[in-house]
């Protein structure tokens, strides 16, 4: 750690909208891939103080680092039900020249200041990185458990041939295996019937608020994300990297039973991967999970992906709905962690993963 | 600064970094402990604040980064 006198002088401040371009330039910097205005303005949902919060550290003139809270209604539904106000802890970053300089511990603490100021109950966040899963624990953090990931190939050659980085001879010679793969798969194709419909609709399409409606009303009983129409077009609006987000509804005339988020994302070595953010679907019309399933998968090898993902943190069944699909445990687990410990202690129900309600929707990565 | 403040901190230190008590003077800071790591300053720093009920602002972190330049602030923030 360098002296205090060598250091540059890191100053922090609470970001605002009009600071975007910047915020715009380190999440770029962050990711190695250009970002436009839009998509960040988007994904940081205009830098709406009621909605978001972001710190940027600057030396001198030069933005150096960034750390950012998506502020959200928690539902405790335990014995006592209750809400919390919480932030969602994300886009944490320091420039590589800037990561012996304390500009972290700076750009934290003054996180956990406007914790306070905003009267925020709690952080929570999740990660798929042990070592950060680690630091928040030695931060004050409890680990509420880890959530398994789950995956199902849809061009599973090509999917290796990315992943091992074979070349281009092996992901030229992916097609033929692959399309005998999805021959085989037709016979796992599910169809809707009993007079009911799934379909792809808009953002702004008034049956989304009764897709909010079955969201909230799975998180009964459970610690999760009060969803509102409003907070669900903002949190849907548009992705980083500009993938639109896609919604299904599946319906029985005006009455909607479920429904599912997907968008595509490419992640390492290239791999086209079709994000499945959250299936939700009325308890009462389970046969529904597997057309609606069936049809999001057609939609994501229609739009080229390699591989489905899915975060299995929604104890609702869909661990269930999604295995009977042929979806396998990744590698992935995703780490949740609350903070302060004291409202999540183990062996408290509010402490215990599987009264928890997490999926990729609730969290900012994709 | 009193002898029992400057216990305190002292101790607060040796907790933070897991170091033995005796081996924490004034002049202990991140050149001679190797666990005095960014995360573990923070956690410091959220412990003073919490412990002695005093403001610290982030550009200060980065100054209080001996047990002596740490009871200075301690001693001001507490009037």
């Amino acid at each position: 750690m360098p002296s205090p006198d060598s250091k540059p002088k890191i100053t922090i401040r609470a970001a605002t909208r009009e600071d975007l371009p910047i915020l715009r330039e380190l999440l770029s910097r962050r990711d190695g891939e250009p970002r436009t205005t839009s998509a960040v303005e988007d994904h940081l949902l205009d830098c709406d103080p009621e909605q978001f919060l972001a710190w940027i550290a600057f030396d001198g003139e030069e933005a150096v680092g960034l750390t950012a809270l998506y502020l959200r209604t928690l539902s405790f539904d335990g014995e006592q039900p209750t809400r919390r106000t919480a932030g969602y802890w994300a886009h944490l970053y320091v420039a590589e020249s800037h990561r012996a300089l304390m500009v972290y511990p700076q750009l934290v603490f003054a996180m956990a200041r406007g914790m306070r100021e905003a009267g925020l109950e709690l952080l929570f966040t999740a990660t798929r990185q042990p070592d950060v899963a680690d630091g928040h624990q030695k931060l004050g953090y409890q680990l509420v458990g880890t959530i398994p990931v789950r995956l199902l190939p849809l061009r599973p050659f090509r999917l290796v041939a990315r992943q091992k980085k074979l070349g281009a001879l092996a992901e030229a010679l992916a097609p033929l295996p692959d399309a005998l793969w999805s021959l085989w798969r037709t016979f796992h194709r599910r169809s809707v019937g009993g007079g009911r419909t799934i379909e792809e609709v808009p953002l702004e399409d008034d049956r989304i608020e009764a897709l909010v409606e079955l969201m909230n009303t799975r998180g009964t009983g459970r610690i999760a994300q009060a969803w509102t129409p409003d907070h669900f077009r903002a949190r849907f609006k548009g992705a980083l990297d500009g993938e639109p987000y896609v919604i299904h509804l599946v319906r029985s005339g005006d009455r909607v039973l479920g429904g599912a988020i997907h968008r595509l994302a490419i992640r390492g070595n290239g791999v086209r991967t079709g994000v499945l953010l959250d299936l939700v679907i009325d308890q009462a019309h389970e046969d529904l999970a597997a057309p609606l399933l069936s049809t999001l998968e057609r939609r994501m090898h229609r739009d080229g992906a390699d591989v489905v993902l899915y975060l299995d943190g929604v104890p609702d069944g869909s661990g269930d709905r999604v295995s009977s699909r042929g979806y396998r445990t990744a590698p992935d687990v995703y780490h949740l962690l609350v903070n302060p410990k004291a409202m999540v202690k183990p062996d408290t129900p509010d402490g215990t993963l599987a009264n928890w309600l997490f999926a990729f929707s609730d969290h900012d990565a994709f | 600064m009193s002898d029992q403040r400057l216990d305190e901190i002292r101790q607060l230190v040796a907790d933070t970094f897991g170091l033995e008590l005796a081996s924490v003077t004034e002049e202990t800071g991140p050149e001679n402990v190797e666990s005095w790591d960014s995360m573990s300053h923070l956690n410091l720093m959220l412990g003073l604040e919490s412990q002695f009920g005093i403001s610290i602002d982030p550009e200060e972190i980065p100054t209080l980064v001996t047990v002596r330049a740490i009871t200075d602030k301690v001693t001001a923030g507490q009037g």
